[in-house]
């Protein structure tokens, strides 16, 4: 297992490197220059020029991807919008997105098992034929629309705040008041980012558990007279989880880059704006290192999906 | 089953859990403390006034940092973190080397000449002679109108024209090695035509800077192996140096500006402030490593000097008058940044100033917390704290006023019915000091015909454009200057929407349907173009589209593309690249458009749509060398007219900006001789918050609720 | 109760075994999957009639471009069915148009991502080695690679015409496709019928595609049709952030996009767009689960 992941993870680095390149040629041949912003009839071109000498943007594009691995290993890769470790700026915003994807998740997994297995069991049901339908209209519909659907039918005639991550001026309210208020804030932005993953991850389920019923030992259970809940939830619903639990392994980076339009809706001060925001500006260093971060975290998601495949499905060799 | 329990009621605990939180928060949200939410789509990204290019960083620097003048509720210029101010003028007259009379003799015969009544007029305070060729006179106040009288008064052949060359190095240099080497040469080769350089200055960007005692043409004549040396070879024609400008300078006039400063000032962390603070200010702004925008305001400072803690004297090269504007610039502590780079200091996250809000807290993308000064030279505030929210959808933004998360929102103009019609909402409105305006690409053949411009701005309907996309919120504007301020001309006429005029001014010009096509052309050539904007501004696109159907009307076939900002400047507007784009300016108080009108600024400089006109040229230059308000009003009209006149814009609107408040929530209180006075906050010429610092929140005021 | 015999395992008609039959019947069992069809045949005819409509000069109901600024933001009406926008602009006219433009470019996206998936994944899968090595290395390189910044680089590149927010799109799309492709071309790479051709001598060209890639095309069709719903959110969620189909050329998209900020002053600019893309999106979703089954009934979900 040691030995697998540590091949693995060898393997990655050419992957790295490639995107590195990748991006690094793509983000400087895209038209713009995070300078274009500047347009202002008090700032002559010579103090562009100056700002370009003082970025480097001057030098020849192998010459930049020099630096900028220099700067990488050195730990001082800046910002060109605020002139702050890029890092800093990382660091500070992904507890946000952390969160809220951490919410998500949950309220993903704990309602679309729930819901895959019901559809399951009562096959053919009404209730099926509705949740098939449900979790179809999930991912068919632009995640920017639900919010403004939602905001237009439920925030306007409630009258309360739900925009950032909490309510401001509130300083001297207590601690437990203060959590329910963050708590609240979560309500719509997780629940918004949760609906496409509820919609498939209930299809996976309901899938799986079907899979696994149709399976000898189940059958030879029901056979010997076990009770159907038990026969389904003990054994069943274990086996059927087992490639429900890789699909995790997925899920985070597919989140983090799905929160940029959630994060913006709602004023959320995470990853995903950051991220906007820097391409805009054409911030080179803050997107190259977002880039690479994710890049990373697809790369570490695709590991433990495989880990966990061999974890809970001791069949499958890792090699 | 307890799985299939545990399973089921998971759902269950999780929406349960959102209830209580929610049924949690609910009766906090009211409880807000004695302080004002402002809001902005986008975050602030450095908190140092030298190196801020947003506005929201502006916003938030003007409450925490002061500059040593200010413009008041009546946009006239006052003290701020300087106490006072005078304004003086060394004139200096350099002597023709052959000329019979003495600088003594000189100097006697000027004093002589010199009537009290002139002397009142010009505010002459001394004529005396400095060295053995140079006459100095100190005037009061600066400006060039002294020279009529030094002129009238000596014979000619006393004084020599004085000329200035600007030697311009590009950044990809071959003859020269730098600015000295240049410089250096410059003297050589000036020296062998005889003539003698008073002084050269290096200034930064490679710019040498000199002037020389000796008639413009034989200084063209001596620099000419320079300038040839410059040219390259084969294709790359691009000269290495050459001469940008020559102009004459029979008498040189150089103003001083002294700041006497406020005393007992101290920063943030308790430190006094004194004038060192404020020369550091400017050698960062001067230093070519510094990532500022506001260098070219300072570039006609020769030097600055600090006699004492509290005073501050510049001297500039010659007069300018958006020189004393730029001392509105904020103050940056010295003992804290000496040390530091300051492209990169924690300071501008964590900002030090001595404006009348401390910075507290700075929550990325989400809000930037100050708190009041408690020791503001001009008194506490009365809020005890400002938040500073970032709200990027503006529908949004709307909704958090609503349920007063933020206290201040300015409508955009098609939200504005609803916040004036709702009794709950103040709105009060004020022009702003921008335009929009459509850019003609006037090195194509296309656009050079003044009457094919004119006949544009006729088929435009403005009127219809203020009306259905600002909702009356804005005015047609005319020229390059909005019409609330004082430089701009009282009586023209906005060019009326008159679609038959302009089909016949484009008869005029050759443009007709020959072909029954519905297009106009000529030539054999149907009447197009493309109309850029970016996207992102929807008012823009709108406009652009609007106008798209209405040049439609006359036969013109207009395609509308969109690119994104950055995109947009680099890759289409920097280059010339376009035909013709909608965009708009946001201006200074200063009148001067030297950047965006005069000649000199085609090239490379902001009049990307190729405007010249002599005439223009010369009003704005001489409408930048004097200070005289009444002087300089007729030059800024007629700049106004004669742009009005060749429409190289089709100037659109100007709009209004729509602060609004919650009826009733803040109002002002001032203590004047142990004496309160609460007023309403009322609307001033420089915005709804200029006297924030005297706000406070009413408590116990009505609540309206939405229900 | 467990073998609840579902109606799909019914075996088709008895006469000779005729495998597009067999598809047909085991279709149409999902009525899902026929509602999303006639949808989608809805979709199509009413852009196809629109489209004729335009190409003959004939503006029905309103010219989707004449912009009449003095009825701007009326609400849906017996005049306006779905009532107008900021410049006056019919918005039923404009969605009418808009539906072209939005499933052109579902299914020309879809169509570059399946060209080049397909041929990356048969190239390495037929291959193998240090071909296939290289290429799923390049796979990874693009998969790991945030879509958001190609898209964003690829729409910058290229003149903002819609054309190019296809390209884009179906260069970000192809990964999936290729991976696939390869894993059906290595299992079926061993198969009798292909060793066959082999050893009669066959090119490779002509084992790769009169042989292997016929067989493989079912999985293919169906990520076709979910790759077209794909696309068309993807455009959506583009227009949102500034780097979609440019107004003022009307998709859904960016009639969405523009008119959620008078969401509060005119909610049909809102809610009518974001109905027809969902109800599309849904009927390829559907379509696509229903041509699943039907072409492989192992796979049924």
């Amino acid at each position: 297992m040691f030995q697998f992941i540590l091949r693995r993870l060898i393997q990655s680095i050419p992957v790295l490197f490639g995107i590195s390149v990748l991006s690094f040629a793509m983000i400087h041949l895209a038209p713009g220059s995070p300078l274009g912003v500047l347009m202002d009839p008090k700032v002559p071109p010579k103090v562009v020029e100056q700002w370009e000498r003082n970025f480097n943007l001057d030098k020849s594009l192998p010459a930049q991807y020099g630096l900028w691995l220099k700067n990488l290993a050195t730990g001082d890769l800046r910002s060109f919008k605020d002139g702050r470790p890029v890092i800093d700026k990382i660091m500070e915003r992904l507890p946000a997105t952390l969160i809220l994807n951490l919410v998500a998740t949950i309220i993903i997994f704990s309602i679309a098992i729930p819901l895959g297995v019901y559809s399951a069991t009562h096959r053919y049901s009404l209730a099926d034929h509705t949740t098939t339908l449900f979790a179809f209209v999930g991912i068919s519909m632009p995640s920017f629309w639900l919010a403004y659907m939602l905001i237009l039918l439920i925030v306007q005639g409630l009258g309360l705040p739900i925009l950032g991550s909490r309510t401001f001026g509130l300083t001297e309210v207590g601690a437990v008041a203060g959590l329910a208020d963050r708590l609240w804030h979560l309500f719509l932005p997780s629940v918004i980012l949760s609906v496409a993953g509820i919609a498939s991850l209930s299809r996976y389920m309901r899938g799986s558990m079907l899979e696994v019923t149709r399976q000898d030992y189940i059958t030879t259970a029901l056979a010997k007279g076990l009770p159907d809940d038990e026969v389904r939830y003990r054994h069943g619903l274990r086996n059927a989880l087992m490639p429900i639990i890789t699909i995790f392994g997925f899920l985070i980076p597919t989140l983090i880059g799905g929160s940029v339009i959630i994060e913006s809706i709602f004023a959320w001060p995470g990853i995903g704006r950051l991220a906007y925001q820097s391409v805009l500006s054409r911030d080179y260093p803050t997107i190259m290192t977002i880039n690479m971060i994710t890049a990373i975290l697809v790369i570490l998601g695709n590991l433990m999906a495989d880990v966990l495949y061999g974890v809970v499905d001791p069949r499958v060799k890792v090699k | 089953m307890a799985i299939k329990r545990v399973l089921f009621l998971l759902p269950v605990a999780v929406a349960l859990l959102f209830v209580a939180a929610f049924l949690g928060a609910l009766p906090n949200f009211d409880k807000k403390v004695n302080q004002l939410v402002l809001s902005s789509i986008g975050d602030a990204e450095k908190l140092n006034p030298i190196l801020s290019v947003d506005s929201a960083s502006s916003d938030i620097n003007g409450f925490i940092f002061n500059g040593l003048v200010k413009f008041n509720e009546n946009l006239e210029m006052v003290a701020d973190l300087a106490e006072r101010w005078t304004v003086r003028q060394v004139s200096r007259i350099y002597l023709r080397p052959q000329a019979a009379l003495s600088a003594q003799e000189t100097a006697r015969r000027l004093n002589a000449a010199l009537e009290p009544k002139t002397r009142e007029d010009l505010q002459i305070t001394e004529i005396r002679p400095v060295s053995e060729r140079e006459v100095e006179v100190l005037l009061d106040t600066a400006g060039t109108a002294v020279e009529e009288f030094l002129v009238a008064a000596l014979p000619k052949e006393v004084f020599v024209p004085l000329t200035r060359a600007d030697l311009d190095l590009s950044s990809e240099q071959k003859v020269f090695k730098g600015p000295k080497e240049l410089s250096e040469k410059v003297r050589q080769e000036l020296s062998k035509a005889g003539l003698s350089v008073v002084e050269t200055k290096v200034k930064p960007w490679g710019t040498v800077s000199l002037r020389t005692v000796g008639e413009e043409e034989t200084v063209r004549l001596a620099l000419r192996p320079i300038l040839e040396a410059g040219e390259g070879e084969g294709e790359e024609k691009t000269p290495a140096v050459h001469l940008s400008s020559i102009e004459s300078f029979p008498i040189e006039h150089r103003p001083v500006i002294t700041f006497s400063l406020r005393p007992n000032v101290r920063w943030h962390d308790g430190e006094p402030f004194t004038s060192k603070d404020v020369e550091f200010t400017f050698l960062k702004v001067m230093d070519p490593g510094t990532n500022t925008v506001r260098r070219p305001m300072f570039e006609l400072v020769d030097r600055l000097e600090t006699p004492d803690p509290h005073t501050v004297r510049v001297t500039y090269w010659k007069p300018f008058a958006p020189s004393l504007e730029s001392w509105a610039i904020g103050v940056i502590p010295e003992h804290l940044f000496r040390d530091q780079d300051i492209n990169t200091s924690s300071l501008n996250r964590n900002p030090v100033g001595t404006g009348p809000f401390k910075f507290k807290v700075w929550e990325a993308d989400e809000v930037i917390t100050l708190v009041a000064n408690p020791d503001y030279f001009e008194g506490a505030p009365n809020l005890r704290q400002l938040s500073y929210r970032i709200i990027p959808e503006p529908p949004l933004k709307e909704l958090e006023f609503f349920i007063e998360g933020v206290d201040l929102d300015t409508p955009q103009p098609h939200q504005y019915h609803r916040y004036i019609t709702d009794e709950r909402f103040k709105v009060y409105e004020r022009l702003g000091n921008g335009y929009t305006y459509i850019g003609y690409n006037l090195r194509l053949p296309l656009f050079q015909d003044v009457r094919v411009r004119q006949a544009l701005t006729h088929a435009i309907d403005r009127e219809a454009i203020v009306k259905f996309l600002l909702f009356d919120l804005g005015v047609p504007s005319t020229g390059p200057f909005p019409p609330q301020f004082w430089y701009s001309p009282p009586d023209v006429k906005p060019l009326p929407y008159d679609p038959e005029k302009a089909g016949r001014l484009l008869d005029e010009a050759g443009w007709r349907d020959t072909d029954g096509d519905g297009l106009l052309d000529k030539d054999g050539e149907p009447f197009r173009f493309t109309l850029m904007t970016n996207n992102g501004n929807n008012l823009r696109i709108n406009t652009a589209v609007l106008v798209q159907r209405q040049l439609e009307e006359i036969g013109i076939d207009v395609k509308i593309e969109l690119f994104e900002w950055s995109v947009f400047i680099r890759d289409k507007v920097n280059p010339r690249n376009f035909e013709a784009v909608v965009l708009g300016w946001g201006l200074g108080l200063d009148p001067d458009v030297y950047e965006i009108w005069h000649s000199s600024q085609t090239e490379k400089g902001f009049n990307f749509v190729g405007y010249r006109n002599p005439e223009v040229d010369r009003l704005i230059e001489a409408g930048r060398t004097t200070f005289d308000r009444e002087e300089r009003t007729p030059i800024y009209w007629k700049i106004h007219e004669l742009i009005h006149e060749d429409q190289p814009y089709t100037f659109l609107y100007v709009g209004k900006g729509t602060p609004a408040l919650h009826e009733g929530k803040f109002r002002l209180k001032r203590s004047t001789d142990r004496q309160e006075v609460v007023e309403d906050i009322t609307m001033t010429e420089n915005g709804l918050l200029y006297f924030f610092k005297d706000w406070f929140r009413v408590r116990g005021r009505a609540v309206f609720t939405s229900s | 109760m467990i073998a609840e015999a579902p109606a799909i395992a019914a075996a088709p008609p008895r006469e000779a075994y005729r495998p597009f039959a067999a598809f047909v019947y085991r279709f149409k069992q999902n009525r899902l999957a026929v509602g999303g069809t006639l949808v989608i045949g809805f979709f199509f005819l009413l852009s196809f009639v629109f489209w004729l409509f335009s190409v003959q000069g004939f503006q029905w109901p309103y010219d989707p471009a004449a912009t009449e600024v003095s009825a701007q933001l009326l609400p849906p009406s017996i005049e306006h069915w779905l009532g107008t926008d900021q410049l006056g602009r019919d918005v039923f006219s404009r969605m009418m148009h808009g539906a072209r433009v939005s499933l052109m470019v579902g299914f020309v996206a879809v169509g570059i991502s399946l060209t080049i998936g397909i041929l990356v994944g048969a190239v390495a899968g037929f291959f193998g080695g240090w071909v296939d090595n290289l290429l799923m290395r390049f796979v990874d390189v693009v998969i790991s690679f945030p879509s958001f910044f190609l898209i964003l680089t690829v729409v910058a590149l290229l003149s903002p015409s819609f054309w190019n927010v296809m390209v884009v799109i179906g260069l970000t799309g192809w990964t999936g496709t290729a991976r696939f492709v390869r894993a059906e071309f290595l299992s079926i790479k061993e198969r009798d019928y292909v060793q066959s051709a082999r050893a009669l001598g066959a090119g490779h060209r002509r084992i790769i595609f009169r042989h292997m890639l016929p067989n493989s095309l079912a999985p293919v069709l169906v990520s076709a049709t979910l790759g077209v719903a794909g696309a068309i959110l993807t455009e959506a969620g583009l227009s949102f952030l500034g780097f979609g189909v440019q107004p003022p050329t009307a998709t859904w998209g960016n009639i969405l996009t523009e008119g959620r900020l008078y969401i509060f002053d005119a909610w049909w600019l809102t809610v009518f767009p974001g109905l027809a893309i969902l109800t599309t999106v849904l009927a390829f979703n559907l379509f696509g689960e229903g041509l699943r089954d039907a072409l492989d009934p192992r796979l049924k979900g």
